[in-house]
């Protein structure tokens, strides 16, 4: 990948789009990459629609360029449309494939991932109308952790 | 011999080979893997061009060659760490050898009463293991720290006495440190108990000598060391191996096999189920020839040559922050570091552009940046055959992605 192409997402990185706390969020998700990267995703939701999406954390500048996109397109979605999102929609979407870069697919693909895990978070407690308290976790962390039996 | 390391280089073919169509290779990922050398690989290619066979099977003349040629390369491994042939167990890589132990040993051993010792800046591989089986058993769980500089304190040994295991690492593969473990070792036999040493980072670079350290166990890999991948080392004191279970069950490591039940075979085939990786033994016997032929205080000069020359470069970065020691002979050939605001992967990434190979993330060591409240780092590390101008090919690039990224 030349260095060309790496300065769209060097710019994103340097003036990241949405990178902010979010106060008044619906739910927030923590995901953690495997390379070590974490990032924070908050989701205002109403009426099942993404208002509002904004993330914190993310460090290298493909993590970042993906989070500022993946959070300014998801906004107005509903939330069945975000869990669809596959590869081929989120290349589309932030306009590169990587076929050139594979290594860095995870960056990539990471946000959406936190994205899509707040969603299901969100589903999973607003069931049956019955809204329950929407706990701030890491899970990969959990089941990592399960696995081990700590 | 004398040193030429423009000689060595033309032994290792992959170093002729370009990156991205044109860029020469500057492989700094040495800890991770290192390359081999022609010699390796063709002794790998000739057995199974020659005498591909099962070994401990057949009476005919391959299985004859192929257990002649697999128990020799035992023999040298043997030699080169000064341990005796029954006491060298071929495993699958270094992560299996420290496994065996805390399955055979640590599962027969350790009870809720005892303490294992370990410490915070050990690979995944030797943490693991030891965090897993004292959860299992209920056993205390003590782990030494680093300071600043990534330097066990010496206060923190105290952790050793009373410990029934204490595993420790020979080299950090982040901060490089080299640990006294014959030191921590004689702390551990002091009050009753043994001490294991992860020596992946240390046998490549170092001469090591098993008897002269005394401890009781020692893992290492192959292809680190010029070998190929595949292929682990366990040395173990006779006596305490003898007193061992089997870690795998199967063939070879039997010796008399009844409905009523088994008997074991001997050392070190107790602890080899199943046919081994014949190829790789052999193909580390070479990788041994090899090293011996440079001799291993040659190999550590040039490392030491190395490792201060980067340490220097490396610092007229701006704003990068090297880990570890700063003393080159307080380490082994790795430095590991971060430029502050840049992602260590974004780093590698982009070298990677310029044909230069360096790590990035936690290194299989993610307690250790944990301790160290560092995010994951880049890390560049030596062997014999990298030279001070790739050092210097390696700042030129940076310098320049700085500007970019910053």
């Amino acid at each position: 990948m030349s260095e060309e192409r790496y300065k769209k997402f060097v710019e994103l990185f340097k003036n990241p789009i949405n990178r902010r706390e979010m106060k008044d969020s619906s739910v927030i998700e923590v995901g953690r990459n495997t390379c070590g990267d974490t990032l924070t995703i908050y989701l205002k939701i109403k009426d099942g629609k993404i208002e509002d999406a904004s993330y914190e954390g993310a460090f290298c500048a493909f993590s970042n360029a993906s989070a500022s996109q993946v959070t300014e397109f998801v906004r107005g979605m509903g939330i069945d449309e975000v869990l669809a999102i596959d590869k081929p929609k989120l290349f589309e979407l932030i306009g590169d494939d990587l076929s050139d870069n594979p290594h860095r697919l995870s960056c990539i693909l990471f946000p959406l991932n936190t994205v899509k895990k707040a969603c299901e978070k969100y589903l999973d407690h607003t069931a049956d109308n019955k809204p329950k308290p929407i706990p701030k976790s890491c899970a990969h962390c959990d089941s990592h952790n399960a696995e081990l039996g700590l | 011999m004398a040193f030429d390391v423009q000689k060595i280089r033309e032994d290792f073919p992959i170093l002729k080979r370009k990156i991205h169509e044109d860029k020469p290779l500057i492989y700094l990922d040495n800890g991770a893997t290192s390359q081999k050398p022609y010699s390796v690989i063709n002794s790998i290619k000739d057995y199974y061009e020659g005498y591909n066979a099962n070994v401990h099977r057949g009476v005919h003349t391959l299985s004859a060659e192929a257990t002649e040629a697999y128990e020799e390369a035992r023999k040298k491994i043997a030699r080169f760490i000064n341990a005796e042939p029954e006491e060298v167990i071929f495993t699958k890589n270094a992560s299996e050898a420290l496994n065996l132990v805390m399955y055979s040993w640590g599962t027969s051993n350790i009870t809720s009463s005892d303490k294992i010792t370990t410490s915070i800046m050990e690979h995944h591989s030797d943490f693991i293991p030891w965090e897993v089986l004292a959860k299992k058993k209920g056993a205390k769980f003590e782990i030494m720290d680093v300071d600043k500089n990534g330097e066990i304190p010496e206060p923190e040994f105290s952790k050793i006495t009373g410990a029934k295991i204490t595993s420790i690492v020979h080299a950090s593969n982040v901060v490089g440190t080299i640990n006294p473990v014959k030191e921590m070792g004689k702390i551990a036999h002091d009050s009753g108990g043994v001490i294991m040493v992860d020596g992946s980072q240390s046998v490549p670079h170092m001469g090591v000598d098993v008897k002269e350290l005394d401890c009781d166990f020692f893992a290492f890999t192959a292809h680190k060391m010029l070998g190929p991948t595949g292929v682990g080392i366990l040395y173990g004191k006779k006596e305490i191996l003898e007193k061992m279970p089997p870690f795998l069950y199967g063939g070879e490591m039997v010796v008399d096999a009844k409905v009523t039940g088994c008997s074991w075979n001997e050392l070190p085939y107790k602890f080899e189920a199943g046919t081994p990786n014949i190829a790789g033994a052999i193909g580390t016997g070479a990788a041994v020839d090899y090293l011996t032929k440079i001799g291993m205080q040659n190999v550590r000069a040039h490392e030491l040559e190395l490792l201060g020359y980067g340490i220097e470069k490396l610092q007229e970065i701006p704003n990068l922050e090297i880990y570890g020691p700063l003393e080159p002979e307080k380490r082994t050939g790795v430095i590991t570091f971060n430029i502050k605001g840049i992602s260590s992967i974004d780093l590698s990434n982009l070298l990677d552009e310029y044909g230069i190979a360096i790590r990035s993330g936690f290194h299989c060591a993610q307690p250790l940046h944990d301790a160290m409240e560092v995010l994951p780092s880049a890390r560049i590390s030596f062997n014999i055959y990298n030279t001070k101008e790739e050092i210097d090919y390696l700042i030129e690039k940076m310098h320049e992605i700085v500007k970019v990224l910053s």
